[in-house]
């Protein structure tokens, strides 16, 4: 489950960086996020992001005991994986993918593995 | 000794281990040594000779690809950061695939909200530019509908020419769209029709014969039919009587506004064949069953272009009045004045009909409190350029908006 705040946190992020898309790492103890950790669009476009984070701070974060989920924003469409999100998984394959639609206010967790999109019900 | 570091999502290839040590020069070497000690690695970071897509490499917290790539040197006590590389995006917007013809480009026009022309605040009225079509008017999606149910029955076929009485649009549209499937076209129309309009018949590949001025158009129907009739070569699509022209508007024109809007109070065509109002009043009607289908006609004895007044005594076959819930008449001044008032507070520069069809809009729109009024705007003004009233004063055409309401 994400916690009001933790889930605000995530939305102030998505409108601050319209009308370019946002990202960031949600940061998960067990189904519970815990921490939302902004990062910077490398790509700036309303369109596409690509995330980038101080390696060595990204590095520490995969030594704590926590999971992973990759956050971006959608501008206007709805919160579910588009076609670039599917073909740009890469290394994440299988893990947790979180979109924010700002248009919609709307937030959405998937797993994306092999060309397959399953949703991650939010509680 | 290099440290790598191993992010979570590469852990599963290296045995859980949050680092490893391993030697070289350079990235390449380091990334080649680990490789060796983690074979199923390989894939994950490199591809081609050259890092795989989805990881980048980071050395004293430098992107690799930044630096030297895998040629970048390292030297012991430096620490290589191996990450996902992730992007994604949503997708763009749809945009409309490259048509292969023109014909494809017909219909699907734009609706446009003219706040500054809505009477009240919570009365929301929309135009649909139907001079967007290729050939500028409404009349291409009948054109493309007559002729293309005239080959799918087999009355047209090649070798026939077409024949049409019309005032403009209509021709023009044939014109193109017989051109591009190899048919000849006559047009019938009054010999005082603008000398622009004949200027782009021709220039679309139309041959004019000339009725009657004194007749109308009621002449220009009668000689094409008199034509028709004494030579069985010509085929004549006959808009007012053929049934395409109808469904034309009821797969498209109203199909489009009933998908694009989600409520629709009034929606108000002019009176021309009656195929905008009897097609697209039926589509609009049957997702609004309470829409009031308003027909702007113009004032008997006071001709408006392109509308056509019953009571010049030809009722179209494809009209069926009792389908309409309103008729509003109106005047050419009236029409004229709100043309140039949609030119000067929307920026949308439309034929003269339009003009009448929204003076009728903003009247009907008045007598609601709240809803959504939908005004069919038939063509653009480029063809009307000539005519007078764009640059009269003001004054002339004070308009008394004291339209007669007949039902």
């Amino acid at each position: 489950m994400i916690p009001a705040a933790v889930r605000s946190a995530i939305a102030e992020h998505a409108r601050a960086e319209l009308p370019n898309e946002a990202c960031g790492l949600l940061l998960l103890d067990g189904e519970l996020a815990v921490e939302y950790v902004p990062a910077e669009n490398a790509s700036p476009s309303p369109y596409f992001f690509e995330l980038r984070l101080d390696p060595v701070a990204w590095a520490d974060i995969g030594e704590r005991d926590v999971e992973q989920a990759i956050v971006h924003s959608h501008v206007s469409s709805p919160p579910r994986p588009s076609r670039t999100d599917v073909e740009r998984i890469g290394l994440w394959q299988g893990r947790p993918y979180v979109i924010y639609s700002v248009r919609l206010d709307e937030l959405a967790a998937w797993r994306i593995a092999d060309g397959a999109i399953e949703p991650i019900p939010l509680a | 000794m290099i440290v790598v570091r191993i992010p979570p999502t590469l852990r599963g290839e290296v045995g859980g281990v949050r680092q490893v040590e391993a030697v070289g020069d350079s990235v390449r070497e380091v990334l080649d040594d680990l490789v060796a000690q983690h074979p199923s690695l390989g894939p994950q970071i490199l591809a081609n000779g050259g890092l795989a897509p989805f990881v980048n490499v980071y050395v004293g917290g430098e992107d690799v690809r930044t630096l030297n790539g895998l040629d970048t040197a390292v030297a012991t006590g430096d620490t290589v950061i191996l990450l996902p590389a992730m992007a994604g995006g949503s997708s763009r917007p749809w945009s409309p695939p490259v048509a292969t013809s023109v014909l494809d480009l017909i219909g699907s026009t734009p609706l446009v909200e003219l706040p500054k022309l809505s009477p009240k605040p919570d009365v929301r009225l929309y135009a649909k530019l139907e001079g967007q079509n290729p050939t500028g008017s409404i009349k291409d999606r009948v054109a493309k509908a007559m002729i293309e149910a005239a080959e799918a029955s087999g009355e047209l076929e090649p070798g026939r020419a077409l024949l049409e009485p019309t005032s403009g649009n209509t021709g023009i549209a044939l014109a193109m769209i017989a051109r591009l499937k190899g048919y000849p076209l006559t047009c019938v129309m009054p010999e005082n029709a603008t000398e622009e309009r004949k200027r782009l018949l021709r220039l679309y590949g139309a041959q004019i014969v000339s009725s009657p001025a004194e007749e109308g158009s009621n002449g220009a129907v009668r000689l094409a039919l008199a034509m028709a009739a004494a030579d069985p070569r010509w085929f004549v699509p006959f808009q007012y009587a053929n049934q395409a022209n109808v469904r034309a508007h009821y797969e498209g024109t109203g199909a489009e506004i009933a998908a694009a809007l989600d409520r629709v109070d009034v929606l108000v065509a002019g009176l021309g064949t009656g195929g905008t109002l009897m097609g697209a009043g039926e589509r609009v009607r049957e997702t609004f069953p309470d829409v009031v289908v308003a027909a702007a006609e113009p004032m008997p004895g006071d001709p408006v272009m392109g509308l056509r007044s019953l009571d010049d005594g030809y009722v179209p076959p494809i009209l069926d009045v009792t389908r309409l819930d309103r008729k509003v008449l109106v005047s050419n001044e009236d029409s004229v004045a709100a043309v140039r008032e949609l030119l000067r507070l929307e920026g949308i520069l439309g034929g003269v009909s339009a003009g009448a069809v929204l003076h009728v809009a903003r009247r009907l729109a008045d007598e609601l409190d709240e809803g959504v009024v939908v005004a069919v705007l038939a063509d653009g003004g480029w063809k009307y350029l000539s005519a007078d009233f764009w640059d009269a004063p003001d004054d002339d055409l004070e308009s008394s908006m004291e339209s007669t309401v007949w039902w």
